[in-house]
């Protein structure tokens, strides 16, 4: 399973799992996270699906999924939620609030940007 | 090393006025004034700085001498920030809160073992149908960024949740811009301080602020141009062709830039930002 074969499931399959999941753990925010289809350069996320204390801000979430991809050290790394960017200092907890999905999910798609010396270099 | 030859340069640099920013993602002085105006609108966190008159560089109009943002708290450190070790999997989600405060479930669900296991080795043959992925094409596209009109709507930064902020742990930092001449870049900088105001050291804020891939590398320590007091900056070498790198990867559909020179410090934040990623500079949300 896949994030975007994820997202081809039945919206009331969605709907009764985000139920569910945010019954077993009211504190904890889930989240959708696949790779935007243009960071070419990225590596995939080996899961898609998780789930994070709602008071978690996103720098907190930036940091997690970054050393899990083992990033090059020279890049930055962004993530959006409906073509947003969401700053650093926000919580999960607004963001879901915010910008969740009818079905229940937040969805969410990583890029990146290299920083401090970039594609261009020769 | 900031070098004496490389004062002698900034000094011996021209003034840029000739526009290139669409070409090299480096800009005039007029540029960063119209970008830093736009900044202290939009953010009331951020303001124009002056120095005495002695100090000012003549190319900059006197009230606009260099941007600041005072006593930005840092929400954490670095070091403290969790990782993928501290995580469990529920079912076929990866959880990162503690499994004590879970509402209990029915055994068959979840083994008492799942729960117990800090983490489970997540193993990158599960995930058969990756090819899948390029098939999907219904996925929202970054390319319609079509709400540039959101900046209008960007609230006021409000008072950060307190509660993360200790007061044992409370770091609080100065965060100014400045304009180098030589690279025609925006140039960031960092300056702690503790609760009661005392600068705290830049070795203390490196090892804990800055992002380890960064620090000793492209950020170091530095005397500030204006007030001379060593802080932490980031080298602007680069900073042009990143620039020019974001801008392009936002051109609309007719391959033109899709923003101006104007957003460029509020783009410059979002980069920039990351080499110290708990300090709470970049206060926007629709870029």
């Amino acid at each position: 399973m896949s994030a975007a074969a994820f997202k081809t499931k039945p919206f009331e399959d969605r709907l009764e799992e985000a139920r569910g999941v945010r019954e077993r753990f009211p504190d904890r925010i889930p989240i959708i996270i696949e790779k935007d289809k243009r960071a070419t350069e990225l590596p995939e996320l080996d899961r898609f699906k998780f789930l994070f204390p709602s008071h978690f801000f996103v720098v907190q979430l930036l940091y997690v999924l970054k050393e899990r991809l083992h990033l090059p050290q020279t890049d930055a790394f962004y993530l959006f939620i409906n073509d947003q960017a969401p700053t650093n200092s926000q919580t999960l907890q607004s963001l879901y609030d915010n910008n969740k999905n009818e079905d229940g999910f937040l969805y969410m798609k990583y890029s990146s940007q290299a920083a401090f010396g970039g594609e261009e270099e020769e | 090393m900031e070098s004496l030859a490389h004062r002698i340069r900034e000094k011996l640099s021209k003034v840029p006025v000739v526009s290139t920013f669409t070409k090299t993602g480096t800009i005039t002085v007029e540029e960063f004034i119209c970008a830093g105006d736009l900044l202290v609108s939009k953010f009331p966190s951020w303001a124009w700085a002056d120095v005495a008159p002695s100090k000012r560089k003549k190319y900059l109009p006197a009230k606009k001498q260099f941007l600041i943002c005072h006593r930005v708290p840092s929400l954490l450190g670095v070091n403290v920030l969790p990782t993928f070790s501290d995580a469990h999997t529920e079912g076929d989600w990866i959880d990162f809160g503690s499994s004590e405060k879970a509402v209990p479930v029915e055994i068959d669900e979840l083994s008492d073992d799942d729960k117990e296991k800090p983490k489970e080795s997540i193993d990158v043959d599960d995930v058969d149908d990756i090819d899948d992925i390029d098939d999907v094409d219904d996925v929202d596209d970054i390319d319609d960024v079509d709400d540039l009109d959101d900046l209008d709507d960007v609230k006021p930064v409000e008072s950060k949740p307190k509660e993360k902020v200790k007061k044992e742990s409370c770091r609080l930092f100065d965060v100014s811009i400045t304009y180098c001449k030589e690279y025609r870049v925006p140039r960031f900088w960092i300056q702690g301080f503790d609760e009661d105001s005392k600068p705290l050291a830049n070795s203390d804020v490196m090892s804990k602020e800055i992002n380890k891939d960064y620090a000793g590398k492209t950020v170091t320590a530095e005397p500030h141009p204006f007030s001379k007091i060593p802080c932490l900056t980031v080298h602007p070498c680069r900073h042009g062709q990143v620039m020019k790198a974001f801008y392009d990867q936002l051109r609309n559909e007719k391959g033109e830039l899709y923003y101006t020179v104007d957003v460029y410090l509020i783009l410059f934040l979002k980069f920039v930002g990351s080499v110290a990623p708990a300090i709470q500079c970049d206060f926007t949300t629709s870029l």
